[in-house]
């Protein structure tokens, strides 16, 4: 009686021949730029000596004199304790 | 030098709270509150916190004196503080009030001497006169009413166990007694050989420059006149004509016209305008502008009139008006120069007493601030010309004024 064979499986390893795929491509590069220059404002401060004015507005005397000892001094009178 | 100050009040702006020298809660310069002059202080019933503060230099150690003229002083609520010596805000002695009219002395509330007298009538005016030295062992303190001793006492008068006093306060002696009023203040220490010990009733002359006084370096500015614009009392400005017109009067909102008036030309004569009422300066037609016109308005009107200087050296002196003696020689001459600085940098002034060929000043460099007025004091005690105490005819023929030092 004849041997059967119902299946043969033969697997081999073999060396893949993929395709590369690029589906997008960045080309960067840097290059020197040619800015102009903006200039919104500018502010100069500096300290400078001032050169002020006195001012006199008003100027007054006050003399303080003595009164007469007249009849306009009021009496005193003893307080009851 | 023993007198420290003097006060009239008669040269502030009616019911202001005289700032310039005095740290103050409640009152106000009033003319109801005169005795002489044009004006005193007032103290309105019945808020009796109301106080009055000025700094007397630096610890004085010295026996100090303070007078000053009150009246309405009715007896009611115990214990309010008059006058008082304080270091710094802590009291070292104080007169107090009592309920049935006497004064009392206290160190901070420590009762050290009581009066058996009061006042007979308190509704008119009275001089006081408080003495005290500050010592913790030595001290003194003293009350007088019209030269009449009330109270005495020592021993400690130093609530704070230092030997000085550096603030003086005058509190409202009482409440709800009606208004109180108070003028011709001075405050001495012992210091000096003139003036250094219990004055008596003193009062306070105040005088304005009625003229150029021979020496006039400073040049004077002026504002202009500007429509419908609120003036106060005592503003100047140099009119069309060139003559000097000051504010004497206001009335409702106290603006000026929308159209400048015809300005009246004579010394002494008025202009209405609006609410404003304008008088010449000087005498005569035309008289112009001159240094002491714009110096001598009746209250400080700041920029609009004043003389100005950049010159070290520069002097500006003027003539006084008359005052007048009759009690006896004057105690002193207190010149108050109300002044400022227009710019940054350093600009100091002196004030200026001449009398016969000799010029003093007082002593020290006034430095100014800028753009903000203040009040700058010096008080010559002694004629410069000899060395001796004023008389009033001294007074009188001397020139009174400033010098730009720095």
């Amino acid at each position: 009686m004849a041997d059967r064979v119902t299946q043969v499986v033969i697997e081999s390893v073999t060396q893949g021949s993929p395709h590369a795929r690029t589906s997008q491509v960045v080309i960067e590069s840097a290059t020197r730029g040619s800015p102009h220059a903006r200039t919104s404002q500018v502010v100069i401060e500096s300290v400078t000596q001032g050169s002020p004015r006195a001012r006199v507005s008003q100027i007054i005397i006050e003399v303080l004199v003595p009164l007469t000892q007249s009849g306009t001094q009021q009496p005193i009178m003893l307080a009851i304790s | 030098m023993s007198l420290i100050f003097m006060e009239g009040f008669d040269w502030y702006l009616p019911n202001s709270v005289a700032s310039s020298k005095w740290t103050t809660n409640g009152g106000n310069v009033s003319p109801t509150a005169a005795r002489n002059g044009a004006q005193g202080w007032l103290f309105p019933s019945p808020n009796g916190s109301n106080f009055l503060v000025r700094n007397i230099g630096s610890n004085n150690g010295n026996t100090m004196v303070f007078g000053y003229a009150m009246r309405n002083v009715a007896p009611g609520f115990s214990g309010w503080i008059g006058p008082a010596f304080y270091d710094g805000t802590s009291v070292q002695v104080d007169v107090r009030l009592t309920a049935d009219g006497r004064l009392f002395i206290t160190r901070n509330g420590t009762v050290l001497a009581t009066s058996t007298l009061v006042i007979n009538d308190p509704t008119v005016w009275n001089f006081f006169e408080f003495k005290a030295k500050i010592d913790p062992t030595v001290g003194t303190a003293e009350v007088r009413v019209n030269g009449v001793v009330f109270c005495s006492f020592s021993g400690n008068t130093s609530a704070t166990g230092t030997s000085f006093a550096n603030v003086f306060q005058l509190h409202q002696l009482n409440l709800q007694n009606g208004n109180q009023y108070y003028d011709d203040f001075y405050l001495l220490d012992s210091s000096g050989a003139l003036d250094n010990d219990y004055l008596g009733d003193c009062a306070v002359q105040q005088t304005y420059a009625i003229a150029d006084g021979g020496t006039n370096n400073w040049a004077r500015v002026w504002a202009s006149w500007a429509a419908s614009t609120v003036t106060q009392l005592g503003t100047q400005i140099l009119d069309s004509n060139g003559n000097v017109q000051e504010a004497t009067a206001v009335t409702s909102d106290a603006k000026t016209g929308t159209v400048a008036p015809t300005w009246a030309t004579t010394g002494g004569t008025t202009t209405t305008d609006n609410h404003v009422t304008w008088t010449v300066r000087g005498s005569g037609l035309n008289p112009g502008a001159a240094n002491w016109m714009a110096v001598s308005e009746l209250y400080a009107d700041n920029d609009s009139s004043c003389v100005v200087d950049s010159t070290p050296g520069d002097i500006d002196l003027y003539q006084f008006g008359t005052i007048s003696s009759p009690g006896g020689n004057p105690h002193g001459v207190q010149v108050t120069a109300i002044a400022d600085k227009d710019d940054a940098g350093t600009r100091s002034i002196r004030l200026l007493a001449k009398s016969g060929v000799t010029t003093v000043d007082n002593g020290a460099d006034l430095p100014l601030t800028q753009n903000s007025y203040q009040a700058f004091q010096a008080i010559f005690e002694t004629d410069p010309n000899t060395s001796a105490q004023w008389t009033a005819a001294g007074i009188n023929a001397a020139r009174f004024g400033e010098k730009e030092v720095a």
